[in-house]
């Protein structure tokens, strides 16, 4: 079935049909080129060739393409340095490089004369050495001499010929003990003339037996090569002198302990020597403790994964930029700018109250999603510490910090009121900050408002001639109040005095007496007076108050312009009443002279505090009589 | 016809007394110095490249001095090293440490290797190889129900099929002369060894083929057909695994009309060997137990080696490495000692040409330990 009749069949447009023979035709050219198919089979493809034969010509033609001319080898001869024959040179094949190939070219007419002495030493020069000879490592066996040994080996087990046997062995099968024991046979001296020499003092039958090879153990072989090398060295070089290596290995050596060792391959031969029970019984019991101590080290894990939630997360970093003052203190800064945008979150979530927090049903505020949420924000404040810490940059924190929590602001749960209790969660009210000047609060009303209202207030303000700062009474004004206040209540006092002695004029030395008792009962009725003045004359007056303690006119005026403009505040009456606690009564009848002069005023005529006098003092009083 | 070249250049027709009345016969004045005479006038066959030849590691010490001998004096080499089977079957496997299980034709051996040199004490031999077993499959074809012949292929001239256990129907070759013994039972081994590819398996235990139920097992399983080269031809179902059984267990093992048959065992030798070493290097040595030779192809071999060891040594790591190509399991120790000739630290070992002039024969003794 050809591709036209799937077309058919599937009712597509023939549109393709007049191309296609076209084509056809040129896919047909390559076609016979596959080998091993029938035409028939061929044409079950269709337009999509058969792709069976696996296409080789690209292998072919790679071959014999652009290809470097094979690199050439050549049997190049070589010695051993670590042979002791250096007469021997085999061959290997190696790469030929262009000087060799020069080189070899060379010495081909040499080679075929017979070889000479100076020959052999031209050959040696060209011939390399192998580059396996460095491998060729001796083990170090300790040497002794004759006199050596009979001063510190002798040894009434072993004769110095079997030790020496035994060195022997031990060179030969570089200190690999298996292989030494395994080939340690050790016939003696067939009765020599060195023993009888040796020993004179043996009894003769001794001397006359076929010695008998004893039957050594590893552990004799050991033992007896240990406690020679371990003299051997000592002898070379006295123990005190040792480097730690050096004594280390010579104490191993000194203290070896045959038995132990002969007990332990007791142990390792029971071993091996299991029964079948005994063998299933060891592995059920190794796979009881292996479960144990999975389960232990499962606990572990769980108990370090609690103590780390519940530790600060841990600080790699290097803190020395922090022990300058300079690093103290920028490091303050990034922790308050932490802080700070840690702490707004709160107050975010309390102020747009009920975001979906708070709106979700109440079971979701159990405990899970909280503990999610705090590890989720520990996660996020070691992960933003890790950051700062791999950036370098401490200053790009509050940013990402803020990025951070910006996210987190709304996973954020409201907690219920247990909850709090639990985590010690309080919320209050922004804290002021710190100290700041009285006069700066109307600034704050300003700032506070909008922008229509803060241009009315301002408005208002210059049409009452108030300035935007206020100026505040300080102890040199108070002081000169006070002096004005005395002043005032003497002129009082010779005023009543003149009115006394007008209808009946009494003797001079009583006024004295009644001023101060005036004074006195003033001072008494004062209280009363204010708190009457305060009541009476609600805001207005204790406005007056607050400013009447500056000396300038201009307070005054403002502090009276501050009243009238309606503005009256708490934080106006606080400061009236803070004034009242100060300077309470004294300024009271000069108040109420002042609010009586008031409408006069009305312009807001301006005296200076060093114009005021008693002059114009009188004239008040004369203006209230 | 390339190996026909070999021997006939390492084993010349001694076709020398012409030579030897030629002109380099000059000094004549004792039979020795006649033979060294001969010697030099010999072609050096091997006078190119160092010579590396494996033994069998009993071999005594008259032998290998005998052979570094003929390949100095005889074929010239250059250099020469001789090197253990087992040492080299472990190279093969690339261990420097093994306990090599050699099944070999002539026999097993089981040696310990540590550190690339054999254990002399471990070394264990017994005939249990590739001959045995064709004595034991002797032994079962004639204790046969109908008994099979052993009629080589050279003799059939030509034969019709028949049914099984039916007598064979060929016609036999007549020669005009006498065939050799040898010949055959050249050809007879060729028989046998096709039966042993082919028919003969390891029980692979576990336990042993003898314990009660295992015949019976083995009885209801398909067994295979084996026709011999005259056409008679039979199923063998339990015997082929009867045969073999020997290697494993003693008293399993089919006894000759000579009463001979038992041999040690290959659990037996595995015993000894490893008795014969050191404790500490038992258990690296059954961690590379290295299985080599041509019989322990047979089918079942491995498992079965592997159920004995596991039993023997209950709770022990136990890994058998063989080779898995047949060429690779026959020729192991070549393998083996191929590797071990192009290592480049080896170069410093050969005993050269100069050192044996030195020092003599004895030179083998002390460097191929």
């Amino acid at each position: 079935m050809a591709s036209h009749d799937v077309r058919d069949v599937l009712n597509l447009p023939a549109d393709g049909a007049g191309s296609r023979p076209t084509r056809k035709q040129k896919i047909a050219a390559p076609r016979p080129n596959l080998k091993g198919l029938a035409r028939e089979v061929q044409s079950l493809g269709g337009d999509n060739p058969i792709a069976i034969v696996p296409e080789i010509s690209t292998f072919k033609k790679r071959r014999f393409g652009s290809r470097k001319p094979a690199a050439k080898w050549e049997m190049m001869p070589f010695r051993n340095s670590a042979r002791s024959d250096q007469s021997l040179h085999l061959r290997h094949w190696k790469k030929e490089t262009d000087d060799q190939s020069r080189a070899a070219s060379q010495p081909q007419s040499d080679v075929q004369t017979p070889g000479g002495a100076g020959m052999e030493v031209a050959k040696a020069n060209v011939i390399d050495d192998s580059g396996f000879a460095k491998f060729n490592v001796q083990v170090d066996v300790p040497q002794y001499s004759e006199d050596q040994y009979n001063s510190n080996l002798v040894n009434d087990d072993w004769t110095k010929d079997e030790t020496d046997y035994l060195f022997s062995v031990v060179r030969d099968f570089d200190l690999r003990w298996p292989l030494i024991w395994d080939r340690y046979e050790y016939i003696p001296q067939s009765h020599g003339i060195v023993k009888e020499e040796k020993d004179m003092d043996g009894p003769d039958p001794n001397t006359a037996m076929i010695p008998v090879p004893k039957p050594r153990t590893m552990e004799d072989l050991k033992k007896r090569y240990y406690e020679v090398a371990a003299k051997m060295m000592a002898v070379q070089k006295p123990v005190q002198y040792m480097t730690q290596a050096e004594f280390s290995l010579h104490e191993m050596m000194a203290n070896f302990n045959p038995t132990t060792e002969i007990q332990r391959k007791k142990f390792a031969h029971d071993a091996l020597s299991r029964s079948i029970d005994e063998a299933r019984e060891e592995e059920q019991l190794l796979i009881e403790v292996r479960r144990i101590v999975a389960r232990q080290q499962k606990l572990n894990l769980d108990r370090q994964d609690l103590y780390r939630r519940l530790d600060f997360p841990p600080t790699e970093q290097d803190i020395t930029s922090f022990k300058s003052s300079s690093g103290l203190s920028t490091l303050l800064q990034n922790l308050a700018n932490a802080d700070r945008s840690k702490k707004r979150k709160p107050i975010l979530d309390t102020n747009g109250v009920n975001t979906p927090g708070s709106a979700q049903p109440s079971a979701h505020a159990n405990s899970t999603p909280v503990s999610e949420s705090r590890r989720e924000s520990i996660a996020a404040s070691t992960g933003g510490h890790r950051d700062s810490i791999g950036g370098g940059e401490r200053p790009e924190r509050p940013t990402k910090k803020g990025a951070q929590q910006q996210q987190q602001q709304q996973e954020r749960k409201k907690l219920t009121e247990q909850e709090e209790k639990i985590y010690g969660v309080s919320h209050h009210d922004r804290l002021p900050s710190g100290p700041t000047f009285r006069y700066e609060r109307i600034n704050k009303i300003l700032t506070t408002k909008s922008n229509a209202q803060h241009q009315r207030i301002t408005n208002t303000l210059t049409e009452l001639d108030i300035p935007s700062r206020l100026n505040m009474p300080t102890k040199n004004t108070r002081k000169m109040n006070d002096k004005i206040d005395a002043e005032i209540r003497l002129e009082q006092a010779k005023k009543a005095e003149r009115k006394k002695s007008m209808p009946v004029p009494t003797p001079s030395t009583s006024t004295l007496s009644d001023n101060a008792k005036n004074t006195e009962g003033s001072s008494e009725s004062e209280p009363t007076r204010t708190s009457e003045t305060a009541n009476a004359t609600n805001a207005e007056s204790t406005g007056p108050t607050a400013a009447s303690n500056a000396d300038s006119v201009e307070d005054k005026s403002t502090a009276k312009l501050v009243v009238n403009g309606a503005i009256n505040d708490e934080k106006n009456n606080q400061a009236a009443n803070d004034n009242e606690a100060e300077s309470s009564g004294h300024l009271k009848p000069e108040t109420s002279e002042e609010t009586n002069t008031r409408p006069e005023s009305s312009g807001g005529h301006k005296r200076s505090a060093s114009v005021l006098s008693g002059v114009s003092d009188k004239s008040t009083k004369r203006l209230k009589k | 016809m390339w190996e026909h070249m070999l021997i006939k250049r390492l084993q010349p027709d001694r076709e020398m007394p012409s030579i030897r009345n030629g002109p380099s016969a000059t000094a004549t004045d004792g039979e020795g110095d006649v033979a060294m005479e001969d010697v030099e006038a010999q072609e050096k066959p091997l006078a190119e490249n160092p010579l590396l030849m494996t033994e069998a590691p009993w071999n005594t010490g008259k032998a290998r001095e005998k052979a570094i001998e003929i390949a100095m004096e005889n074929w010239g080499c250059p250099a020469f090293w001789m090197s253990r089977t087992p040492v080299c079957a472990a190279f093969a496997a690339g261990k420097a440490s093994a306990l090599v299980i050699d099944v070999g034709g002539a026999n097993t051996s089981v040696t310990a290797i540590h550190d690339g040199m054999i254990l002399k004490r471990s070394i264990q031999k017994s005939p249990i190889g590739g001959l045995w077993l064709s004595q034991q499959i002797r032994t079962m074809w004639d204790n046969n129900e109908p008994k099979v012949n052993i009629v080589p292929y050279f003799m059939i001239e030509n034969k019709t099929p028949v049914d099984a256990g039916a007598p064979a129907q060929a016609r036999l070759r007549n020669f005009p002369f006498e065939i050799t013994q040898s010949y055959r039972a050249y050809e007879e081994e060729r028989l046998l060894t096709e039966f042993k590819e082919s028919v003969v398996e390891v029980w692979r235990g576990p336990g042993r083929y003898l314990n009660p139920g295992n015949e019976d097992l083995v009885k209801s399983q398909p067994g295979r057909v084996f026709e011999m080269p005259d056409g008679a031809n039979q199923m063998w179902r339990e015997q082929r695994y009867r045969v073999s059984e020997g290697m494993w267990d003693e008293n399993a093992a089919l006894l000759n009309p000579d009463g001979s048959g038992k041999a040690q065992t290959i659990p037996d030798m595995i015993k000894a060997c490893l008795n014969a070493v050191e404790v500490d290097i038992r258990p690296n040595l059954l961690g590379n137990v290295v299985v080599t030779g041509g019989t322990s192809l047979l089918n079942g071999f491995n498992d079965r080696l592997n159920n004995e060891l596991m039993a023997m040594h209950p709770g022990m790591k136990i890994k058998l490495h063989a080779a898995g190509l047949t060429t690779e399991r026959r020729f192991g120790a070549w393998i083996g000692g191929s590797i071990l000739a192009s290592l480049g630290t080896f170069h410093q070992m050969w005993i050269s040409r100069k050192e044996y002039e030195e020092n003599g024969v004895n030179i083998v003794e002390k460097r191929c330990k």
